[in-house]
């Protein structure tokens, strides 16, 4: 009798299970390209820009600056043949930005995402009255450097903060 | 107890109700007591004649049902109600398909439909899926020129640093072309020393550089330490 009903129940356990996994990935979105894989929010988006060297950018759509029409939040990765060694052209670079008073540094430390060694340096860009804090993380990939550079309003940063590590944590140089 | 016994004991029950009632008849005993006694009897009958059923249904005797029925219907004249014989009985499946252990054909049916059912959901759910996830791949790529950002981690200012000017002439070639807003001109290497050579850009074009717009280019960085 209860043999019967075991068949019945595994399928529909089975399109129950499908149906969860359906729908679980449209939470997300995978973008392969120049050889990087990253992934995404869903209700964010490919972005473009005339940025040199840039790879990979994406952004949320639903804060963009009015004046502008810019995106406020975005993730830009950019990619730099690496000519002397990483650390020695971190600070080469951060030493002349932090040069202008524009660019406040808040700190800087080694770190580790997505099995990747690498450099963080975390800072402000004020651009008239509006402040916007930046996070860039570098690593060292083949003669190469990888900067992934994520951007927001200062007051915003917090808020998208987990997004900058759920794409920085499927980050992946294939 | 075997069926023998069964009937000897109904038998003598059947007399026990029968010397009740003349008892009761000649005042013999009283009427709450006639009837406790016939409530008694009464049920060991009912008792009897159920047991006697259940082993003709098992096939285990052939008894004349037609005694039983006579008996119950005397027994429902004395209490003045139906004895209802047919709650003992329980139907059983037809026979033939008993003995070729078939399901009933209807379930069958049932299970086919439900699975055919479920199976075609699935299909019909999976296929949505594919499809509405091809679309939104679509329609993204489609959208992929509307969202601009501007942001860089190597910003222009940057770019400053990896001029290697070798002549002051090729510093007043960089500046022309600044002035020219060709912002172009500051990424080929080989131009351009002049903004670590700051002091002879700075004495002859610094002042309009400051007033001229740069869309492109950064302004000229605070505190640059000269490095010719």
């Amino acid at each position: 009798m209860i043999k019967r009903y075991i068949l019945p129940i595994i399928i529909i356990i089975g399109v129950i299970l499908s149906s969860g996994c359906i729908t679980n990935n449209q939470d997300t979105k995978t973008l392969s390209r120049n050889g990087i894989t990253i992934n995404y929010p869903s209700n964010w988006m490919v972005a473009n820009t005339q940025v040199n060297e840039t790879i990979i950018a994406v952004g949320n759509p639903e804060l963009i600056d009015n004046s502008s029409g810019l995106g406020l939040v975005s993730v830009n990765i950019q990619k730099r043949i690496l000519q002397s060694p990483l650390n020695e052209y971190f600070n080469q670079v951060y030493k002349t930005l932090f040069s202008n008073s524009s660019y406040r540094s808040i700190g800087h430390e080694n770190v580790t995402f997505s099995d990747y060694k690498g450099l963080e340096v975390d800072y402000t860009v004020t651009e008239g009255n509006e402040v916007k804090e930046q996070k860039a993380y570098w690593i060292e990939n083949n003669g190469y450097v990888y900067v992934i550079l994520c951007t927001a309003p200062q007051k915003d940063f917090p808020s998208q903060k987990p997004y900058f590590d759920f794409i920085l944590n499927s980050f992946k140089i294939n | 107890m075997g069926n023998d016994n069964i009937n000897q004991y109904k038998q003598k029950l059947l007399r026990s109700i029968e010397g009740l009632k003349q008892d009761f008849n000649n005042n013999k005993i009283s009427q709450d007591k006639y009837n406790s006694l016939l409530k008694l009897y009464d049920n060991k009958l009912k008792t009897l004649n159920a047991t006697l059923r259940v082993r003709e249904m098992q096939g285990l005797t052939k008894d004349n049902d037609f005694e039983h029925e006579k008996e119950d219907d005397e027994l429902e004249l004395n209490h003045g109600k139906r004895y209802n014989a047919d709650k003992y009985i329980v139907k059983q499946y037809n026979n033939k398909k008993h003995e070729n252990n078939e399901k009933p054909k209807s379930n069958k049916r049932y299970i086919v439909i439900a699975t055919s059912f479920l199976i075609l959901a699935f299909i019909a759910g999976v296929t949505s899926g594919f499809f509405n996830y091809h679309q939104k791949m679509n329609s993204e790529s489609a959208n992929v020129d509307s969202l601009q950002i501007s942001e860089s981690a190597f910003p222009p200012i940057m770019e400053y640093k990896s001029y290697t000017p070798t002549t002051k002439t090729s510093n007043y070639q960089y500046s022309s072309s600044y002035n020219n807003n060709e912002g172009s001109s500051y990424n080929n290497e080989g131009k351009g020393e002049d903004y670590t050579g700051n002091n002879g850009y700075k004495s002859e074009y610094g002042e309009s550089m400051a007033d001229e717009p740069t869309d492109n280019v950064d302004p000229p960085i605070e505190g640059e330490p000269d490095s010719t």
